[in-house]
């Protein structure tokens, strides 16, 4: 009897102290993500930028090349103007959730509803609603740290991002793999509500820029779409002071 | 006596039974003329609508555009139409040629987008290929050069434009990139056949190449033969194949020349609007061909006395049964001829004056390449073939009722008055 109670007890105090072991571990855990999440949004969202670029977009009829130059502030705002010789003039403004589409033969500005956001850039793997993201990570995500691994000789955290609001992200489940030395996204895949893969991203190249680090060669791929790939390199970051009204409608025209 | 001679013996003495019969006969033979009538004015008049306002009798278009049809591919043009054209026009079995660059667009309207087809038309050509101008039902011609745009009536009115609004519409480019633009409507047209009309908008072709970045191309060349010309259009094409491929300096290698009759899409609605026609045509032939028979199984039946006193005097069942069938036989010649006559005479008033389907608009798809007034024509093989399609169904229908006889005897023919 003594024997029983002897052992009763020591089995109660180990499930108790292996329980507080695994909410000590785990709320360690869910700060790691919370972290990380921070850390890698501080990079994702930058205040002023000026970049210039090129859009390289590969599909099973070749590939052809467009210039531009984008302006952002912050999460909502961005322009985008197209100066190749086949899109010169031609503007992509988002303010917000709200995308504006500018062409210089057209007499009104096109106004993008969000049933059309599905629809690709320029033909590109990257759609309007990409365009419309941005958002953080850390708002409208819970994370789960998978695994640890190596991409192109950095080592990353393997992320599954699973979102708070289905209806309030354009990818509700993600896998991103985070470089643990300067917390950017190294690789991404972005899955629908049903979690069907839909796209890819891999960083090809990445910049620092006073204290961020900018991705300067990225590369999308639509998996709905056969053989076609779309890279976005950027030459020239400048992180300047922009006007306020570069971010408007009316200034689209000039 | 010959028993021919007692048929027609009794053909006269039962003349409203005759007559009635003969008039059944007749209408079913004027029903078929009519329908096929019908038919062959379908048939003609979708040729038609193919070789003005769609293909041509001969259309040049890049090879991967047919390949990957499905996909919309307006990327895969005819380069080079200067020269092109240039080569054509030296043939001279070679009549009107029409230009068309096909575009799909999207109309911004109210912050929505309709999908809509953009063709821009070379206007001075497409004005001798078709006579284009006859078919605008408001306003004017576009100007070349200009951004002004046709819209077909449907789409005008579905969409609720007028003449003098402006219209914004985004597309792909050839180079696979986007463009945008405003166009003023200066035209609203009405083509014959209605899908023609139904989100379509045409607009000037050196407009639509600046929009499109497609510089001296287009999707297709189409072309027909000169009225005078006695080569046929294989031979044409054949011909006018080796010249590109001998006078074009580049791509004369991925250019495709089919006759319209080659063409996939054409020839298969071709063949299934037949069968459809057909079809009803068979329907119709056997709905008469019932009515036929109801008639003269009545006919027969209310002489069943006189069968049986025939019988009495010693005519044998066969010898009645050979005299019924020749008054079948002159019945129904009589009536096929006659409703044959009177089937080719309404057919050929009907051909000249057109048959208006209008009236049935309402309740016809406005997706047929079919125009509104049908012009019906029938040929002289196929006058020929119902003429003894008649004949032959309605005898062999007509001697059906014969059985009232087999079953019958002597004693109850004669108790059935």
């Amino acid at each position: 009897m003594k024997k029983n109670s002897v052992i009763q007890k020591t089995s109660s105090i180990a499930t108790f102290l292996i329980f507080f072991a695994g909410t000590i571990i785990s709320a360690q855990t869910s700060n790691n993500i919370k972290t990380i999440l921070q850390k890698t949004d501080q990079n994702r969202i930058v205040g002023e930028i000026k970049t210039e670029g090129t859009i390289i977009i590969k599909d099973k009829y070749g590939t052809r090349t467009s210039e531009i130059i984008t302006y952002s502030k912050g999460r909502n705002y961005t322009l985008i103007e197209f100066t190749s010789a086949a899109e010169r003039g031609q503007k992509t403004l988002r303010i917000n959730d709200k995308i504006y589409l500018y062409y210089p033969d057209a007499e009104q500005v096109v106004t993008l509803n969000k049933s059309m956001f599905q629809q690709s850039m320029m033909n590109s793997d990257i759609s309007y609603e990409d365009m419309a993201g941005d958002k953080s990570l850390e708002e409208l995500f819970t994370g789960k740290i998978e695994d640890e691994q190596t991409i192109n000789g950095h080592k990353t955290y393997r992320i599954y991002l699973s979102a708070k609001n289905e209806r309030k992200t354009t990818y509700p489940y993600q896998r991103i793999w985070v470089r643990k030395d300067i917390f950017t996204i190294q690789k991404a895949e972005y899955f629908t509500r049903k979690k069907k893969l839909r796209k890819t991203l891999s960083v090809n190249d990445i910049t620092k820029i006073g204290n961020i680090y900018y991705p300067t060669d990225i590369t999308i791929i639509d998996v709905l779409k056969k053989n076609s790939s779309t890279s976005v390199k950027t030459k020239n970051i400048s992180l300047e002071k922009l006007q306020n009204n570069i971010f408007s409608v009316e200034m689209l025209r000039f | 006596m010959r028993l021919s001679f007692i048929a027609r013996r009794n053909l006269k003495r039962h003349l409203s039974n005759t007559i009635r019969n003969t008039f059944v006969v007749s209408i079913s033979a004027i029903i078929l003329m009519l329908l096929f009538g019908l038919i062959g004015g379908m048939e003609k008049d979708l040729k038609h609508t193919i070789t003005y306002f769609l293909s041509g009798e001969i259309r040049i278009q890049n090879k991967l555009y047919a390949e990957n049809e499905i996909f919309n591919p307006s990327y895969f043009l005819v380069p080079n139409i200067e020269s092109i054209i240039s080569i054509l026009e030296q043939d001279k079995d070679i009549g009107n040629i029409s230009l068309k660059l096909h575009i799909p667009v999207a109309f911004v309207q109210n912050n929505k987008f309709e999908a809509i087809q953009l063709t821009g038309i070379d206007f001075a050509r497409e004005q001798r290929y078709n006579n284009i101008q006859k078919y605008i039902v408001e306003g004017r011609l576009p100007k070349t050069g200009t951004r002004e745009l046709l819209l077909g009536n449907t789409t005008a009115k579905t969409f609720n434009i007028q003449v003098g609004d402006l219209v914004t519409f985004t597309g792909s480019t050839a180079l696979r990139g986007s463009n945008g633009m405003s166009a003023k409507v200066v035209g609203i047209i009405k083509y014959p056949a209605s899908m023609l009309n139904k989100r379509k908008a045409i607009i000037s072709l050196d407009v639509a190449q600046y929009f499109f970045r497609s510089p001296n191309a287009s999707t297709e060349i189409a072309f027909r033969q000169t009225p005078h010309s006695r080569v046929s259009l294989e031979k044409l094409a054949k011909r006018t194949q080796t010249n590109l491929t001998t006078q074009l300096k580049h791509n004369s290698d991925m250019l495709e020349l089919q006759t319209w009759n080659q063409i996939d899409t054409f020839v298969q609605m071709l063949q299934i609007a037949r069968v459809i026609y057909l079809f009803v045509g068979f329907v119709f032939c056997l709905l008469s061909s019932l009515v036929v028979y109801n008639t003269i199984y009545m006919a027969m039946y209310t002489r069943k006395y006189e069968f049986g006193i025939m019988n009495a005097m010693g005519f044998s069942n066969a010898m009645l049964r050979k005299i019924i069938k020749h008054e079948v036989f002159y019945t129904v010649f009589l009536g096929s001829v006659l409703g044959i006559l009177v089937g080719t005479i309404l057919v050929s008033l009907l051909g000249h004056y057109g048959l208006d389907l209008n009236t049935l608009e309402k309740g016809i798809d406005d997706s047929t390449l079919l125009s509104n007034v049908i012009y019906p024509t029938i040929s002289i093989v196929w006058i020929t073939m119902l003429l003894l399609y008649n004949i032959i169904i309605c005898y062999v229908v007509g001697i059906l009722p014969l059985r009232i006889l087999k079953k019958e005897t002597v004693l109850s023919l004669l108790k059935s008055n």
